[in-house]
């Protein structure tokens, strides 16, 4: 993000107060469960008892973080009205939620799942397929991780004008973010993503009402300015972007819903009833959060024209800076908003963190130890953990790839494989261990390769849909031949069981 | 837990034709039936495929925020009715 005229010991102020309150909430959290440290449901799923409000604002912080600030408005600068499909493909994450939430609620309720492979385990009773499925899950967590630790610097040295450096900052806001994870678990994370939803969908409306006053007020001038000068980013677009775009919907529709740290505030829902009143405020929050990126993006194409691709990626701070010279009022709103900015990707790698800390601890760790580990183990080899991965990702972060959105793309490709074992495997009864591996194995293998060789799309479908759909092909041609074992046919019948 | 009763149990899964309607309406929001390069007709100084585009998104909100409501109902009877029992013999004042 480009420096801000009135960062500085400013910034730096207002980034201290965000670090103190989260500091606090971890404090608080971590006081009111004093068994938490004890068991791993109380540390990785608020011991499955978060209420509406909480519950809404962790699945907002898990699918929206100040990266869709700042890399999806410079996105629509440069696509155009075209660049509308964020907002569709946000929208149908909850329709890849619908696909299995309602009944993966109920089973992990009753068999009390902390991760999403205790799903892949409870229900195909097979090593491999488990090892496979926390394997990609960590790997997407990673890339995860590591864009978000990218994007924190970036906007922290930018709100401080570099007063703090990059890797300085970083470093701070990454121990206050182990600090209060360590002390709250899963009801810190959950509690400190209120606070920085908060902030960040107050300032995404202030930014939006700053862009509208220095545009001219009126949407039809930027139209019209685009028509004259970019035509092609308001004309409709050729057949091979729109099937782009329903490619883009359906992958980023399912794998956005097969996070590992959504299906864990799956499990952390208090009842049916709160994760669908949930569920029901976080459909209008695209048009809300997308909605107002995407029209930020299309005003900047008239408050700053003529960008290049490099530049444009500063979008937002340039913006900011512009937004803050209307008038006192939006010059602190937009000093909150960017830190608000940066308390959104912490609490976005917060979630990611503890995730990845509980599959390495109960998946890995746990499972394939020679001696027995009690929970309070569990729990310390899981911050543990954290802290290892944290750091050799933050040696990642200090060189950072040019384009943010393009990592976004190959974590999504990865973590879509795992939806036949999720969906398939929550409702027909037939499907097999083994050509769920083989299909995971060969989707994923597909999609990385499609995009390590610079393939990422095939008329216009993105590598990781075609994984998927290969992936599809092998889990039900395979399942069709092969005869299930008894533990396998005696785990299909028992989900049926469970509700 | 105990179980509900089967009749009141839904899942959206199990409704073809919610898959259908969605389909549908994100399928109008994507500009692919319309000759690419078309820049007019300007509707509230929007292109028309985009204002299209816009009303589908809404749509597709809306329709989601509907099933959500209306189909969905595995378990909620059963942990409603466990939650009253167990607020009634006091059990549920450590729930925050």
């Amino acid at each position: 993000m480009e420096n801000l005229t009135f960062g500085g010991w400013t910034g730096i102020g207002v980034l201290l107060g965000f670090a103190v309150l989260m500091l606090l909430i971890g404090y608080f959290s971590g006081r009111r469960q004093p068994n938490m440290r004890h068991s791993m449901k109380n540390y990785y799923l608020a011991g499955g008892n978060l209420g509406v409000l909480v519950l809404f604002f962790t699945l907002y912080a898990t699918q929206y973080s100040g990266n869709t600030v700042i890399g999806y408005a410079p996105q629509a600068y440069r696509v155009g009205f075209p660049w509308w499909q964020s907002v569709t493909f946000f929208t149908v994450v909850m329709a890849g939620y619908l696909l299995f939430a309602p009944r993966l609620y109920a089973v992990a309720k009753k068999h009390s799942f902390i991760t999403p492979t205790d799903w892949v385990r409870h229900r195909f009773s097979s090593p491999a397929v488990a090892l496979l499925a926390t394997v990609l899950m960590l790997w997407g967590l990673a890339s995860y991780l590591l864009e978000q630790l990218i994007a924190m610097g970036q906007a922290i040295s930018g709100l401080t004008g570099d007063t703090v450096p990059y890797q300085v900052g970083v470093l701070v806001f990454v121990f206050v973010m182990l600090i209060y994870s360590w002390m709250g678990g899963m009801r810190a994370v959950a509690l400190t993503d209120v606070m920085q939803g908060i902030a960040l969908l107050v300032g995404i409306v202030a930014l939006l009402i700053g862009g509208f006053v220095l545009a001219g007020g009126s949407w039809s001038e930027t139209t019209q300015y685009l028509v004259e000068q970019r035509p092609d980013a308001v004309a409709v677009p050729p057949l091979e972007e729109s099937v782009n775009w329903f490619s883009m919907i359906l992958l980023v529709g399912i794998g956005i819903a097969m996070y590992p740290h959504a299906i864990q505030r799956i499990y952390s829902a208090r009842s049916e009833r709160t994760l669908k009143r949930s569920l029901k405020r976080m459909v209008w929050m695209p048009l809300i959060t997308a909605g107002a990126v995407f029209c930020v993006g299309l005003l900047s194409t008239q408050i700053f024209p003529g960008l290049s691709d490099d530049e444009s990626e500063q979008l937002v701070g340039r913006l900011t800076n512009a937004v803050a010279g209307i008038n006192p009022v939006f010059y602190v709103v937009m000093l909150l908003f960017v830190g608000g900015i940066v308390a959104a990707i912490v609490s976005t790698s917060d979630s990611a963190l503890l995730s990845f800390s509980s599959l390495v601890s109960k998946d890995l760790y746990a499972r394939y130890a020679k001696r027995e580990i009690g929970e309070h183990r569990q729990v310390i080899i899981g911050k543990g953990v954290g802290v290892v991965v944290v750091f050799a990702l933050l040696l990642l972060a200090w060189n950072p790839p040019a384009t943010l959105v393009e990592i976004f793309v190959l974590k999504i490709e990865l973590l879509v494989q795992l939806a036949p074992a999720f969906v398939l495997g929550l409702y027909w009864r037939r499907l097999a261990s083994g050509p769920v591996f083989w299909g995971m194995a060969a989707g994923a293998v597909l999609a990385s390769t499609m995009t390590l060789t610079g393939v990422e799309t095939l008329y216009g479908v993105h590598g990781g849909l075609i994984g998927l759909v290969l992936n599809l092909a092998i889990c039900v041609v395979g399942s069709l031949l092969v005869r299930q074992s008894p533990s396998e046919a005696k785990a299909g019948e028992s989900v049926a069981e469970a509700v | 837990m105990s179980q509900s009763a089967p009749s009141r149990r839904r899942e959206p899964i199990r409704n073809p034709w919610i898959w259908i309607g969605l389909l549908a309406i994100v399928l109008v929001g994507i500009p692919w039936y319309l000759p690419p390069g078309t820049l007019h007709p300007l509707v509230f100084g929007l292109p028309v495929w985009t204002l299209v585009a816009v009303a589908s998104s809404i749509g597709v909100c809306g329709f989601l925020h509907w099933a959500l409501s209306k189909h969905w109902n595995l378990v909620e009877d059963a942990e409603e009715a466990d939650t009253a029992e167990a607020s009634t013999d006091g059990s549920e004042s450590w729930r925050t």
